[in-house]
């Protein structure tokens, strides 16, 4: 990603502009804005100069401001390897220290950085934000999760039961 | 961008809708991505929280079906158990068979001969199910499954009474069939042994699988059929292994007939197979062809005479892709004759990145026997012999010490010894079992000559009862060596007073470095053998 360029303007040190949901404009590194697949589609669609502002109608500026956070601090990664299939995906929850503060939001805030991270095709955030709630539910008793996400119990007692037996052939160890 | 969930159309400018923001309402791409990351104990949680997160749970929750415990009698019996349980819960749910990727059944036996509490388990009990409704349900479930398949209507009744009968293999074949998505099937040899629907099932899925595909080919590769690919069966299969564990005596044991004629007959007519674990005993019978789709071969063998006997060449010679191989040989009483094995890789040599010589020594027998005692001394032994450096693709390299040596007498090279080189690309090399008899470490030396930036050194030493006399000139080429090499100790054993006599020595050979560098390595060295003598045995040392 980070071309290497001879001319006089880096272009990855391009300012360009970002328009939010609610109508507030951001200006970012091209670079850094790069880090979402759907910006930077756009942007090639758009042709190099992207003078114009690009509408984000999807993300307000409290949201995107965070994600474009985790973007300036991620510029630098290399990209996501494609080859490897979804069973690879190792189940580790380990999270980088950084993410692991960048996350710590309320619940609110963090689904919007998924929700956002999921429409501008971002997806190492979409992995960080998805791990950390799975580390929410990890080790939880099912109505310690039902508190943690503000979750009613929708089965009957006997619903219940059924589903304890129909699990004993995974319980383990 | 019309994909996107109108959840959060809604919620622009609409602060009544907060209540959307929970996390069962993320859009199921989203949830499938956080179940992915919850391990089995959470999912059994998380499937009683609600109905969402029930149906996520439970998609990943029977991704991975492991029905095998240990190999006390307890851990035969759960085993047992958990099978039964696994399929009376395919027969609540029997739509959830769909997401079975990987089935393993079986438990872990020390003998052919222990499986008395087996034979009193071919039929399962009385299958309670809470009403006989649902049975009724879900043998015409079965039913539909089996007409899906087999061509005869008698072919359906037979397997169906055997079922209603409570017959475990029946049950097996079954689940298999009903399992399109699986990829990976591990079987005791305890099921397999005189199986009939196991066979069966794989040979019906494999035969519907070549009509689906003459048929489709015909119709056009974009068919509407490939989108109703669920059906298909088993056309994902790619890995097989049927689990036989050492016996205590490996000669007096035969391998059962199933696993080397129909089992593997049925599974090469399989066109993703690419993951093979599988006995050699092609005495009585022709070897067959291996699929070229083959990637990964675990080839099991009674003793070392085995494998060779058969010849690997021939077995090899049609699999272009594989890159990974292992042979287990259960016995070392007769010895395997490594440069000869390494000749016969010759068809796999430029694309096998991964090789392990691996054996079973957990049975208590292996300790009394010592099958492990070398005499590599005075005796001239070629380990592995040259042909090593010819396996250009190698990164990983495994073997246990006694299969490093041939004893070919008055030959001069070995494994470091006369040019004897590393594979170029190696960059993990791991040695396990009879560390201690080895009197000298020339078979460091091709290390020393190594060139390679990071390789990484791992050492195993398994029920060992003294500390191993190597150590000392290992650590002492630790700290020579220019490039970084990371080594490490696993499950070193042996009363801890007899490492503080090596650490002494240590410590001497660590003070005779003087630059920077060395300096650092020993301040690095003298802490971690401090934490070698002062930790449990078993504890795992790495520099």
């Amino acid at each position: 990603m980070a071309a290497a360029s001879t001319s006089a303007v880096d272009p990855a040190k391009k300012m360009i502009m970002l328009t939010t949901s609610d109508n507030i404009d951001i200006k970012v590194e091209r670079e850094v804005a790069e880090r979402s697949i759907l910006i930077k589609n756009l942007l090639e669609d758009l042709g190099s100069e992207g003078d114009e502002p690009i509408p984000i109608p999807n993300v307000n500026e409290a949201v995107m401001k965070k994600v474009l956070e985790w973007c300036e601090q991620h510029r630098k990664d290399p990209p996501a390897t494609q080859d490897d299939d979804s069973d690879s995906r190792k189940k580790s929850t380990d999270i980088d220290e950084w993410d692991q503060k960048f996350m710590q939001v309320d619940q609110e805030m963090l689904f919007e950085i998924i929700l956002a991270a999921n429409y501008l095709d971002i997806k190492a955030l979409l992995d960080v934000g998805c791990k950390t709630v799975a580390n929410m539910i990890k080790g939880k008793s099912p109505d310690e999760i039902r508190k943690t996400f503000n979750i009613q119990n929708d089965f009957t007692p006997e619903e219940e039961d059924q589903i304890r037996r129909e699990n004993e052939w995974a319980e383990d160890r | 961008m019309d994909s996107f969930p109108s959840l959060f159309r809604l919620r622009a400018g609409d602060e009544t809708n907060t209540e959307l923001m929970k996390l069962p309402n993320l859009p199921s791409d989203i949830l499938v991505i956080v179940f992915e990351n919850l391990d089995k104990q959470d999912l059994i949680q998380a499937s009683l929280v609600n109905r969402c997160f029930y149906s996520f749970a439970e998609i990943f929750l029977w991704r991975e079906v492991r029905c095998s415990w240990g190999s006390t009698d307890e851990g035969k019996y759960r085993s047992w158990q958990t099978i039964f349980k696994f399929i009376q819960a395919a027969g609540w749910r029997p739509n959830l068979l769909v997401n079975v990727r990987r089935l393993e059944l079986g438990f872990h036996h020390n003998s052919m001969e222990q499986s008395y509490l087996f034979s009193q388990r071919r039929f399962l009990p009385c299958l309670k199910l809470e009403s006989e409704q649902v049975e009724e349900l879900w043998y015409m479930y079965f039913r539909r499954i089996l007409h899906h398949y087999c061509s005869t209507h008698s072919q359906v009744n037979r397997w169906l009474s055997e079922l209603k009968l409570g017959n475990l293999d029946a049950y097996i074949g079954m689940m298999i069939l009903c399992c399109p998505q699986l990829k990976e099937l591990s079987i005791s040899h305890h099921y397999t042994t005189g199986s009939i629907f196991i066979p069966a099932a794989l040979e019906l899925s494999a035969t519907y699988l070549a009509r689906f595909r003459s048929r489709s080919e015909v119709v056009s590769e974009h068919s509407e059929e490939n989108s109703k690919g669920l059906l298909i069966p088993l056309g994902e299969l790619q890995g097989f292994t049927s689990i036989i564990t050492v016996p205590w005596h490996p000669e007096s044991f035969r391998i059962p007939d199933s696993l080397t004629g129909g089992l593997l007959g049925a599974l090469f007519q399989l066109p993703h197979l690419s993951k093979l674990d599988f006995w050699v005993d092609f005495q009585h019978i022709d070897p067959p062809q291996l699929l070229p789709t083959l990637k990964t071969l675990v080839l099991r063998a009674r003793s070392g005479e085995d494998l060779i006997s058969y010849s690997l060449k021939e077995l090899l010679a049609n699999t272009p892709s594989l890159t990974s191989l292992t042979m287990f040989i259960a016995s070392f009483r007769r010895r395997i004759s490594l440069p000869v094995t390494l000749k016969w890789l010759q068809p796999v040599q430029k694309t096998l990145r991964t090789l392990k010589f691996q054996t079973d020594i957990s049975s208590g027998t292996w300790l009394h026997d010592r099958p492990f005692f070398i005499n590599a001394g005075p005796v001239p032994v070629i380990p592995f012999g040259p042909g090593l450096v010819d396996f250009v693709s190698l990164t990983t390299l495994e073997t246990f010490i006694p299969a490093l040596f041939s004893p070919l007498p008055r030959t001069g090279y070995g494994f470091g010894y006369n040019g004897m080189t590393l594979p170029p690309n190696l960059k993990a090399l791991r040695l396990s079992g009879g560390l201690t008899s080895c009197d000298d470490s020339y078979w460091l030396r091709p290390l020393e000559r190594n060139e390679h930036e990071e390789l990484s050194c791992q050492f195993e030493d398994m029920g060992i009862i003294e500390p191993p006399r190597f150590m000392a000139p290992l650590l002492d080429y630790f700290q020579t060596r220019p490039t970084s090499v990371n080594l490490e100790f696993v499950d070193i054993r042996g009363p801890v007073n007899r490492y503080a006599a090596i650490v002494a020595n240590m410590r001497d050979i660590s003070s005779r470095g003087n630059d920077a560098r060395v300096s650092e390595k020993r301040a690095k060295l003298e802490s971690l053998l401090a934490c070698l003598v002062l930790t449990k045995p078993q504890s795992s040392l790495a520099i």
